[in-house]
């Protein structure tokens, strides 16, 4: 995490009241001709960067983290709204007059002029004296290794050389701030990690520099980014540290693209039902803290309200039992400070990641207290398998299913096996439940197809 | 065994290695359908071109009364200074009305490309709605209002002083003519190509500081580059055969090659001489086509290999 982003994580303003690198204000953007009714590219966005600090926005395609950075870059018009620069409100000026640094998907380098005259083009622009010109491009290129290229034409470079040169055509201009339009989508994946180790290298030479970065490609999000903002449906879902969204996920949309998780819809449980395990059958070694689902309460301090017990991640969490619907119950804690269960009714959705879920042994003491399914396939994935488990009994409820990371060198059943899951103690999290991601709901699978999509 | 001695009986006969080849006769078969299929359009072109090609060369060579003359005939026409006058009118006109075309041209279709306006596309359509127009129709618009006795004189006689415009019966005039109804010919391929513009360019150009001159210099026009040469050379070569417009300009003292061909043969039935310019005018025009494909084939060559 760069200084920037130590100084403030939840973009309040520091500094004695220094303005923001970026500041966006309930910006909204609607496409000309857009019938009236339909959801905005772009909607009441509110958003500050500080300087030094990255933010990604992360979201599926059509999302609006394009849009955004496009008003942000002054190349679309906002409907509504107001975009700052540095405390300046350049809402209404051309993309000539923000002077930021840009680089796209496509990188967009002028394929008639070669490498050096791509770099120069923004320094020529401001009319710069030749030797500042020939100096400066001779730095930017040295920055990001590239001064053999100079003469080059961009047709002759491979796709990460290509980049590269964007990124210091793009830099030329000593920009207060960079924004990069998923600038690893067009490489290959090998290039991509590369690259992505180039871009975080570079984030580092250049700590006063704002970097708003778009990607739907949570990795590269988690790898570069101070504050990760999860955008769906032209809307800001949740904006946050990437251990924040990680870990304590507020929303079911961010649990499921950030990371994959299964939506297990449940209910908490009523009075009486306190518990202190975090999750019975958790594990498939039964030493761990398991306590059984009809005996679960083990404390016996009764609460008004929903079950509750502190002993979430980290013991700060607060964490509540949840009888799920698909069978079985869990302990989950409450990412959000200020969930309150007894405004959802008691229903609510649990978070659970992939890699959080174990298989419980066949015979083990643990069976009768996991959740139970039948595995539809298994996916060798290299470093493990991945099994998709419809859960119930005959597994027939195709509708609710989840994926499930197994650990390496852990015994892999085949399809049609019927087995028991287990959570590890503090990984399920509740969210508020979100009916309107019925696709990622109960089936990880699409969730983290959706992170790639 | 060695390997000297692993010999296989294809391998020592002389077709080893290559691929079996048809049979003989199905081979003619092909060839003698292939021609089949040939024959009739090489009858039609030889009928409607190249006949009449030969024919015109042949008139070059022989007298009224069809006796050969060698090339008596050229030593006079070459040398004679109509003819020079008529080479140069024809090469300045077209020189002319293509660089106003590639001007105007340009200008449109920057214009209907990047300044989004309401009724940009009705334009393009009227734009290309003219090429469709026989040539002579816009000279005989350009006299009825611009002539010296069209509408925009007879406006102007009322005017104290008289002042009258007479610029439509003569070099100016003819440009002018060629210019509006050659434009669309730009404006097309020009459109193609600003409509294959990745908009990614234009907007890092921008965020790059640039302004929109620079940008349509630095950027636009250096991608049109192929496009504009392309049809800069077509236009030159359709302007320096034009008759139509010229002819309905009444411009007397405008005298091209395909006006002296038309004076030679029709009006002074002095077909030898005719016949002289026309190979004259032939040759010309394959040497700008061929002009023009080369600089076609380098400069999209160019740009493909940069795409």
């Amino acid at each position: 995490m760069s200084h920037a982003a130590a100084r403030r994580a939840d973009g309040a303003e520091l500094d004695g009241g220094r303005p923001a690198a970026v500041e966006l204000r309930r910006v909204s953007v609607r496409y000309p001709g857009a019938p009236a009714g339909v959801q905005p590219a772009l909607a009441d966005l509110s958003l500050r960067i500080e300087a030094g600090e990255t933010v990604a926005l992360l979201g599926p395609s059509g999302s609006g983290k394009s849009t955004a950075l496009k008003a942000i870059a002054g190349f679309e018009q906002p409907s509504e709204g107001t975009v700052l620069l540095a405390g300046r409100d350049v809402t209404g000026r051309p993309p000539a007059e923000r002077g930021l640094g840009v680089v796209v998907q496509q990188y967009a380098l002028f394929p008639h002029l070669r490498v050096a005259d791509n770099v120069a083009y923004g320094l020529r622009a401001r009319r710069l004296p030749r030797a500042q010109v020939r100096a400066r491009v001779a730095e930017m290129l040295e920055m990001v290794g590239m001064e053999s290229h100079a003469r080059k034409l961009p047709r002759e470079l491979s796709g990460g050389q290509q980049q590269r040169i964007a990124i210091a055509r793009a830099l030329a201009i000593r920009p207060d701030v960079l924004l990069l339009d998923e600038p690893l989508s067009a490489l290959d994946a090998r290039m991509r990690q590369d690259m992505l180790e180039e871009l975080v290298r570079l984030r580092g030479e250049l700590p006063d520099v704002a970097m708003v970065f778009v990607t739907h490609d949570q990795s590269e999000a988690l790898a570069l980014a101070d504050r990760i903002g999860v955008m769906r449906d032209g809307r800001l879902v949740d904006l946050g540290t990437a251990d924040e969204l990680y870990h304590h996920p507020r929303h079911a949309f961010t649990a499921s693209f950030l990371g994959g998780s299964n939506l297990l819809d449940g209910v908490i449980e009523p009075l009486g039902s306190v518990f202190e395990s975090g999750f019975e059958g958790a594990a498939p070694v039964s030493s761990q803290a398991v306590s059984s689902q009809t005996g679960s309460s083990q404390t016996g301090s009764s609460q008004t309200g929903p079950a509750q017990t502190g002993l979430g991640r980290g013991g700060a969490s607060p964490t509540f039992r949840v009888r799920l619907d698909a069978g079985g119950s869990v302990g989950a804690r409450v990412a959000d400070p200020g969930f309150e269960a007894s405004s959802t009714g008691g229903a609510i959705t649990v978070a659970v990641r992939p890699h959080a879920l174990r298989l419980l042994p066949p015979n083990g003491a643990d069976r009768a207290v996991g959740l139970r399914g039948i595995v539809q396939s298994v996916q060798w994935r290299g470093a493990g398998h991945r099994l998709r488990v419809a859960l119930g009994r005959s597994g027939r409820d195709a509708g609710c299913s989840v994926v499930v990371d197994l650990e390496p060198f852990a015994a892999v059943p085949e399809v049609g096996d019927s087995i028991t899951i287990g959570i590890v103690p503090g990984e399920a999290v509740i969210v508020p439940r979100d009916t309107t991601i019925g696709g990622l709901r109960a089936v990880a699978g699409p969730a983290s197809a959706g992170a790639t999509a | 065994m060695s390997a000297a001695q692993v010999t296989t009986p294809a391998a020592a006969s002389p077709a080893v290695g290559r691929p079996a080849s048809p049979r003989p006769w199905r081979r003619t078969r092909g060839s003698v359908r292939a021609l089949g299929w040939a024959v009739p359009p090489l009858a039609v072109l030889a009928a409607i071109f190249l006949v009449p090609l030969a024919e015109t060369v042949w008139q070059s060579v022989t007298d009224q009364d069809g006796a050969f003359k060698g090339a008596a005939e050229w030593v006079r026409v070459l040398g004679s200074a109509a003819l020079l006058r008529a080479l140069g009118t024809t090469l300045w006109i077209a020189l002319l009305s293509t660089t106003g075309c590639v001007l105007v041209g340009t200008f449109l279709a920057v214009g209907l490309s990047f300044v989004p306006f309401r009724g940009s596309r009705l334009a393009v359509r009227l734009l290309e709605a003219v090429v469709s127009f026989p040539s002579f129709i816009l000279p005989l618009a350009f006299g009825i209002l611009y002539g010296r006795a069209g509408v925009l004189n007879s406006a102007l006689a009322g005017l104290p002083g008289s002042p009258h415009v007479d610029f439509v019966n003569d070099v100016p005039g003819v440009v002018l003519a060629e210019i509006a109804y050659f434009t669309p010919f730009v404006v097309r391929p020009l459109l193609a190509v600003f409509g294959q513009i990745p908009r990614d360019l234009l907007d890092v150009s921008g965020s790059l500081g640039a302004g929109p001159l620079m940008t349509l210099r630095r950027v636009i026009l250096p991608a049109a580059r192929p496009a504009l040469a392309a049809s800069a050379g077509l236009v030159f070569l359709l302007a320096m055969n034009e008759f139509g417009i010229i002819m309905f300009t009444g411009a007397k003292n405008v005298v091209t090659l395909p006006m002296l061909i038309y004076t030679k043969s029709i009006v002074t039935f002095d077909l030898p001489a005719a016949a002289v310019v026309a190979c004259l005018q032939l040759a010309l025009s394959l040497t700008v086509y061929g002009l023009y494909r080369a600089l076609v084939r380098r400069l999209s060559g160019g740009s493909r290999a940069a795409a």
